[in-house]
């Protein structure tokens, strides 16, 4: 991955999920590239919720 | 990631050949010189076909000649080699990477050359510490490498100077932001935005779906609680009335049987033998209606199926009657036959003959068309099923009919019961005594209003039952709103949580894309404005917002459509450069001919600029005499590590190049 992205993300102010979520997207996004793959809704809707629920439970705190 | 060095064995010219690169830091520059034609090019196609198993830089005259090594192949005594290119890398680390790849070919009698299969033809060893790790092939093997050298931008790393003049001709704004886009991959970035979107959007459709009716269902729940607590008090209300008349009606009863008159005290007594008898009978009625509903609610399904049942039995009995059903063998024993390659009667059905194949075409049909086998047990179990169940019911109007005429008895005894006391009420009404009459009226009165009672309490019962129905299923569909509700509220956080995620994500890519856009304009302005000769000609390179490129001149008007060839290589080179150091990719630059248009004076300028610009990286340059002269060479021998010179030997069965180390 890109180092200039990776230290951006890592530089902002953005809560650690969404750090997280901006990382972990970006790498399925590389590695269906790699692969020529398409299909990437599973691996979407498993990193949202889980990274929504860390999300939340830390707001509500 | 630095290239240690490349052995080509049988590759177009390279019959084995094998080149070490310059890697100490202070000097990371090597040459290869030679002349047109001598190589240069194809060890450019020599690294990206062993690294993505494709030629990228191949000249029209190779395009679809086979990439074997001719005099190798003459040579070869079984017309068959291998042809093979093996790089190996050492990482930031220390640790080396070995990718080979290697292909064979055959020649064929009719003198062409084909490529043989080669199940391995990507192998990567990777080096961790005193292990190695490897072979790694296939996808495994490509992944590995894609990471270090992503193949959609290997062209800013690996390029061919003679074109690049042609850079700013055949790319349009939109194809050099699509450059800059795939070189510091903010096209991954548009293609997450996209799919987060999305993924978004089907959230939505989702939570749409589960927008809860669970505070409507609760305050229907409410009311209904409400109302059967105001039926539980009119409930009571009405018991206490009714017992209230029972008890009014009691003591009227004993009025009369305390009477001092003989014959009225019989009648009462009587009548409560009698009221006595019809309740015993009543509660027998109750009992054997009961039991007819329990008949029916048994019989029912029975006797409307009874048709189809009827039909199915008949069905069944008829493959029975057929010899169909059981089958003469089960197929599982057909099955181990074929299995055993051996027919029941020992003949050999192992298809390995004509005589055998054809028995064992006659086997297979045969267990095709047993397809059946495999259902009789099941038919046979339901066809007993179905026989009992038809004679379960098969008494059922006898039955009916015997239950139907007792209850008639019954009614009719309670009939007869009631005319008696009716007969009974009459006759204490026509008593003389004025006492007698009035008690009779009295408890007649209260026997009515006990019987209004009854029947308000079993309608306001039946009402309670019915809220209470009500109630369970209001319930039942309040649980499951109230899961839909936690549902619905954590789709609603995990939207939240994908706006907060597009806004970040867009928030990055525009501070990439500005970033870089400036960074890139910065550093090719700077790099063209040192390499090029003309000085105080031109004021910058700039790119606009669409990635157009233009080149002001010091009059103010735009220069790049005049730029000569050797000015527009230098602006192309000065742009590459600049892609590749803001692409945060460790990668080792190779130019093939860099100078090969510009004269001599600009030539020994930009040798002495380009070290300056391609700090830290490690550079390979193919080069030609006419390109690396004294003054190159000089201005350049600060970075230069290694030098080598390509010799081109022209044979009969084809050119054969040999890399030789000058310094």
């Amino acid at each position: 991955m890109n180092k200039r992205i990776i230290d951006t993300i890592e530089g902002s102010n953005f809560p650690k999920e969404i750090k997280d979520l901006l990382k972990t997207l970006l790498n399925i996004e590389l590695r269906n590239f790699q692969n020529k793959t398409f299909l990437y809704g599973k691996d979407y809707d498993r990193v949202i919720k889980e990274l929504a629920e860390s999300w939340r439970r830390r707001e509500g705190q | 990631m630095d290239l240690d060095c490349i052995r080509m064995k049988n590759f177009r010219q390279y019959m084995d050949v094998k080149i070490e690169f310059a890697r100490d830091p202070a000097k990371n520059f090597t040459i290869i010189q030679g002349v047109n034609g001598a190589g240069k090019t194809n060890l450019l196609n020599a690294i990206t076909w062993c690294l993505f198993g494709d030629e990228l830089h191949v000249d029209t005259k190779y395009k679809g000649l086979p990439i074997v090594n001719t005099t190798a192949l003459n040579q070869s005594t079984d017309n068959t080699f291998e042809v093979k290119v093996e790089i190996q890398f050492i990482e930031k680390d220390g640790n080396k990477i070995v990718v080979t790849r290697a292909n064979q070919y055959k020649k064929k009698e009719n003198g062409e050359v084909v490529e043989v299969p080669y199940p391995h033809s990507l192998a990567v060893m990777q080096q961790r510490g005193r292990d190695w790790i490897g072979p790694i092939y296939g996808d495994d093997a490509q992944y590995i490498i894609n990471n270090r050298i992503p193949p959609t931008i290997e062209e800013y790393f690996f390029f061919d100077g003679e074109r690049m003049d042609d850079y700013f001709k055949e790319n349009t704004g939109k194809e050099i932001k699509e450059a800059v886009f795939q070189i510091s991959q903010l096209e991954l970035f548009e293609k997450l935005i996209d799919h987060l979107t999305a993924r978004r959007t089907d959230f939505l459709k989702a939570a749409r779906g589960l927008s809860s009716r669970a505070e409507e269902i609760s305050e229907l729940l409410q009311l209904h609680t409400r109302s059967l607590e105001t039926d539980k008090k009119i409930l009571e209300e009405l018991i206490q009335k009714k017992s209230e008349a029972e008890q009014l009606e009691r003591d009227y009863s004993e009025k009369l049987k305390n009477s001092s008159l003989e014959h009225i005290q019989q009648l009462e007594d009587q009548r409560d033998a009698l009221n006595s008898d019809i309740s015993d009978t009543e509660r027998q009625i109750a009992e054997i209606e009961d039991e007819r509903l329990q008949l029916l609610h048994k019989a029912m399904p029975i006797i409307l199926s009874y048709n189809a049942l009827l039909r199915t039995k008949s069905m069944i009995d008829g493959r029975r009657e057929a010899g169909l059903i059981p089958p003469l063998f089960q197929r599982i024993f057909i099955e181990s036959l074929l299995k055993k390659e051996k027919c029941i009667c020992g003949s050999d059905i192992s298809g390995k003959d004509e005589y055998s194949t054809t028995r064992r075409k006659r086997v297979e049909t045969f267990l095709e068309s047993s397809q059946l086998s495999e259902k009789s047990n099941e038919l046979i179990e339901s066809n007993t099923l179905i026989r009992k169940m038809m004679e379960n019911v098969a008494n059922f109007p006898e039955l009916v009919i015997e239950m139907n005429r007792k209850l008639k008895g019954l009614e009719e005894i309670n009939e007869g019961k009631e005319q008696k006391i009716r007969k009974i009420e009459q006759e204490i009404k026509q008593s003389n005594v004025e006492n007698i009459k009035l008690w009779e009226q009295e408890r007649e009165k209260y026997s009515k209003e006990k019987e209004h009672f009854v029947g308000e309490v079993a309608k306001i019962q039946t009402q309670m039952e019915k809220r209470r129905k009500i109630m369970s299923a209001c319930n039942s569909e309040l649980k499951h709103e109230l899961e839909k509700e936690t549902k619905h509220k954590s789709l609603l956080e995990v939207l939240a949580f994908c706006d907060e995620g597009m806004k970040s994500a867009q928030q990055v890519m525009d501070t990439i894309m500005i970033n870089v856009k400036e960074e890139i304009e910065k550093k090719t302005s700077e790099q063209f404005l040192a390499l090029i000769w003309k000085k105080d000609t031109y004021t910058a390179v700039r790119i606009d917002d669409d990635y157009n490129i233009s080149v002001p001149h010091i009059s103010g008007r735009e220069a790049l459509g005049t730029l000569s060839a050797g000015e527009r290589q230098v602006c192309a080179l000065s742009f590459m450069t600049a892609l590749n150091s803001v692409s945060g990719f460790e990668v080792p630059i190779i130019i093939d001919t860099p100078l090969a248009r510009i004269s001599s004076e600009p030539s020994r300028n930009i040798a002495r600029n380009l070290p300056n610009y391609l700090q830290n990286k490690q550079v390979t340059l193919l080069v030609t005499e006419k390109e690396y002269t004294p003054e190159v060479k000089n201005e350049l021998s600060g970075r230069v590590g290694m030098t080598y010179i390509i010799n081109v030997t022209e044979k009969e069965q084809g050119n054969l190049a040999e890399v030789k180390l000058l310094e």
